[in-house]
């Protein structure tokens, strides 16, 4: 049994335990996918506080929901899809207050406390932001997932349910145009 | 540059997660003598951490587990029960379907019912199997479902033994009424609302939606991801 196969049978044990009445353990849960979900929220609306708001929200909403989740080892992608929804009300809700459009993104905060991130300047983190919101939504998930989240590719294609050949592709062709939009960090960071 | 080639799958292995430990020793090895590919395996290995880094979160995930389960531990006791909809049986339920059937017969005696005043659900019929009964807002007849009756906004629809029907939403979203169920259709502009009376209902939402709402003698679910199940017993 791989290290996948493994924290994968973990996580329905503890779904399962959640389901039983364990609150406690759907901690875990929060701790596991936390940093995932937040970066999938902030890529989505590029507001900090609103994507913990998001983040939180989504994480409640599959706690109470958790019973309709029909395969247990699905959790990641199904959190991902409540993510996705939440972010979609919220800008229905603002839309007037709110422009998404990333002509207006000088508006918005930098994000990601730079006192967590010594290597990266606030300046460079939002680089790389503005980069990664510039894909394509399933892409920006994908590299989401893989880089921030930590899943394999295999596991991804699973939690999303599509087929492994088509996140392949995904993922290359979305590091094809991170390497060449982020080259000069690249280079910063590399010399 | 063929040489190479093997390397750079390895290189892609690494960046989809599933770099083999024996590959490792064996890009290692080459990367000493080849620019190129150390070139490749070091930007890949840099954007995957300027990636992971520039998404710090400002708190911690003990911190965040801390928050989300004071929240569920602050709501009411009726909305912290994530299994809610694993209902317990509905004593009334052979009673309302006894009145249904009742009243279908009555209405077949009656004059075809037209619709009138009635606003059109952007459903339409998808699959029918054997017998489903309608009834629209306006009217307290039951009629028989057709295929290619028009839906309206506030219809009840009844499922008989071994009947169902499917609702497309479009052309990604679908919406399974199984057999021996009763749905009742709310649609505003704002949101979408199915109170399932009864029965099993299966939900396969391929597209964007806004608020969809399930709900139920015994509660309501919203419809967050794509694709759902509820029973009432």
């Amino acid at each position: 049994m791989d290290t996948t196969e493994h924290l994968q049978l973990n996580e329905t044990a503890i779904i399962e335990r959640v389901l039983g009445g364990d609150t406690q353990a759907y901690g875990m849960i929060v701790k596991r996918y936390w940093k995932m979900a937040l970066a999938i929220a902030y890529a989505k609306c590029r507001n900090s506080a609103t994507a913990e708001d998001i983040a939180q929200d989504s994480f409640l909403k599959a706690y109470c929901h958790l019973s309709t989740l029909r395969d247990r080892s699905r959790f990641a992608g199904w959190l991902t899809k409540i993510i996705h929804q939440e972010c979609i009300s919220y800008h229905r809700s603002q839309k007037a207050s709110y422009p998404i459009d990333s002509r207006n993104m000088d508006h918005f905060e930098p994000v990601f406390a730079a006192k967590s991130n010594p290597g990266l300047s606030s300046e460079q983190m939002d680089f790389v932001h503005r980069a990664i919101k510039k894909l394509p939504s399933h892409m920006q998930e994908i590299i989401i997932m893989r880089f921030v989240g930590g899943l394999p590719l295999k596991q991804i294609a699973e939690q999303i349910e599509t087929k492994y050949g088509t996140v392949r592709v995904w993922l290359h062709r979305a590091y094809k145009l991170l390497k060449e939009e982020l080259a000069p960090i690249l280079e910063e960071v590399q010399s | 540059m063929n040489h190479c080639e093997q390397y750079q799958t390895i290189i892609e292995s690494y960046l989809e997660g599933e770099l083999k430990e024996s590959d490792q020793i064996l890009l290692d090895k080459h990367i000493q003598h080849c620019a190129a590919c150390r070139d490749e395996f070091q930007k890949a290995q840099t954007l995957a951490l300027i990636i992971g880094e520039s998404f710090q979160p400002g708190r911690s995930e003990e911190s965040a587990a801390d928050s989300v389960l004071n929240s569920i531990a602050q709501r009411p006791a009726t909305d912290k029960s994530h299994s809610f909809l694993t209902f317990g049986k509905i004593a009334a339920t052979l009673i309302m379907a006894a009145g249904l059937l009742l009243s279908f017969h009555a209405g077949r005696t009656s004059a075809q019912w037209q619709p009138n005043n009635l606003t059109q659900a952007p459903y339409t019929i998808q699959n029918l199997r054997g017998t489903v009964l309608v009834r629209h807002s306006n009217s307290e007849i039951w009629q028989s479902l057709k295929a290619e009756s028009a839906v309206y906004i506030d219809d009840q629809f009844l499922s008989t033994p071994g009947a169902q029907v499917t609702f497309a939403v479009d052309e990604n979203s679908f919406i399974d009424l199984k057999e021996n169920s009763m749905l009742e259709l709310h649609i505003t502009p704002d949101e979408t609302n199915l109170h399932l009376i009864r029965g099993t209902l299966d939900a396969d939402l391929g597209s964007p939606h806004g608020p969809f709402f399930v709900t139920t003698p015994h509660g309501q679910a919203e419809a967050l991801g794509t694709e759902f199940t509820i029973k009432v017993d």
